[in-house]
């Protein structure tokens, strides 16, 4: 289960993030996830969940909320510029049929941003 | 207050990915990384291949395993430096994995090192190892539908061997499909159809990946 090693990452960054800014509660994390990346919300939220009340983590993270926001595919054509959808995983330019196509958005992991509180 | 972090999630696998592809420059070598489901026949791949590659480039097997060593002591007979890695459950090999097995392994001495990855389609396409290619490998019996529902690997691989077609004859599996949904997903990912039982194909995936060892170490 991928989301299990997602969800610790999330939260060693968290962690990190608690100490570095010397936060006292952190109430919400927004993560990016892209749609490529197949995440399965129930299960990060399951994962995040439980190792956020681990012995070992933080207090201050204890309470924190899991935002996740999944982000739509979007493809860009490299000869005519045109940006698309891959429809049924078809990342073929639909404009003009050119296979030399980049994944711009919708297969990054992310996170955006945390709220929280200092002393 | 809000904090905007920005960091990507994988930050501290992909800058221990990026020492691994230091230690690669080094000592010229090209890393293999073989990614496919439990039973695909990524060891017997290897067995195919080892005698044959190891003629021409001096090879390193990095054999991950869920819990046991079996793999490895499997491959024991090329003689062959190789060095187990048990991921203790973990469901694939990261780059801390990968940056200490090196240790273990003749690097002055080698010019490809290999790795036979956990059995999974999932987690082994979102870790950066350093390696220069990932391979996929899907056998006949799982099925033509592999592409579709585990699109990143079939995205993040150079090369593709659709193993065990000496089984076409007994399962289904339509091959227009898997090469339609491979096209749409990955237009420049070459297939190359293998059987291991058979020995069918084996030449062409040993031509393949010569001609990437060569050109990438000519590259470095
Ligand atoms: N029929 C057939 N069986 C194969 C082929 N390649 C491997 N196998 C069998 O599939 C099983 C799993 O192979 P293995 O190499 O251990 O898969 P791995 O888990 O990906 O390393 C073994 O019993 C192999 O003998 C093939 O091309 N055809
Ligand atoms: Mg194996
Ligand atoms: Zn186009």
């Amino acid at each position: 289960m991928h989301e299990f090693s997602i969800a610790q990452n999330i939260v060693e960054i968290l962690t990190q993030t608690v100490e570095d800014n010397r936060l006292i509660k952190v109430e919400l994390i927004t993560v990016e996830a892209g749609e490529l990346r197949q995440i399965v919300p129930e299960s990060l939220e399951m994962a995040f969940d439980a190792l956020k009340t681990e012995e070992d983590s933080p207090p201050a993270i204890r309470n924190c909320r899991l935002n996740l926001i999944i982000i739509p595919q979007a493809v860009s054509c490299s000869d005519c510029g045109c940006n698309f959808y891959p429809e049924d995983l078809c990342y073929i330019c639909p404009d003009c049929g050119s296979i030399n196509t980049e994944v711009k958005e919708g297969d990054k992991l992310i996170i955006k941003s945390i709220e929280g509180e200092t002393d | 207050m809000i904090i905007e972090l920005n960091q990507n999630i994988m930050d501290s696998n992909n800058s221990r990915a990026d020492e691994v592809r230091k230690v690669l420059v080094e000592h010229n070598l090209v890393m293999i990384n073989i990614i496919s489901s439990p039973g695909s026949g990524k060891t017997s791949l290897l067995e195919k291949t080892l005698g044959k590659l190891g003629k021409v480039f001096s090879l390193g097997i990095i054999e991950g395993d869920v819990n046991t060593t079996r793999d490895a002591r499997r491959l024991e007979s090329f003689g062959l430096p190789i060095t187990a890695v048990n991921t203790r459950g973990a469901c694939h090999l990261n780059s801390t994995i990968i940056l200490k097995a090196l240790d273990e392994l003749p690097l002055d001495n080698l010019d490809c090192i290999i790795i036979e990855n956990v059995g999974n389609l999932v987690c082994p396409a979102e870790f950066d190892l350093g390696e220069h290619a990932k391979i996929a490998i899907s056998s006949v019996p799982e099925g033509d539908d592999k592409p579709q529902k585990y699109p990143m690997l079939f995205r993040e691989a150079k090369c593709l061997v659709l193993n065990k077609i000496d089984l076409l004859p007994y399962v289904p599996f339509d091959r227009k499909v898997f090469y339609k949904d491979i096209k749409n997903l990955n237009p420049k990912l070459p297939v190359i159809e293998t059987s291991c039982t058979t020995g069918e194909g084996v030449d062409a995936w040993i031509k393949w990946i010569k001609e990437f060892i060569t050109e990438n170490r000519a590259q470095s």
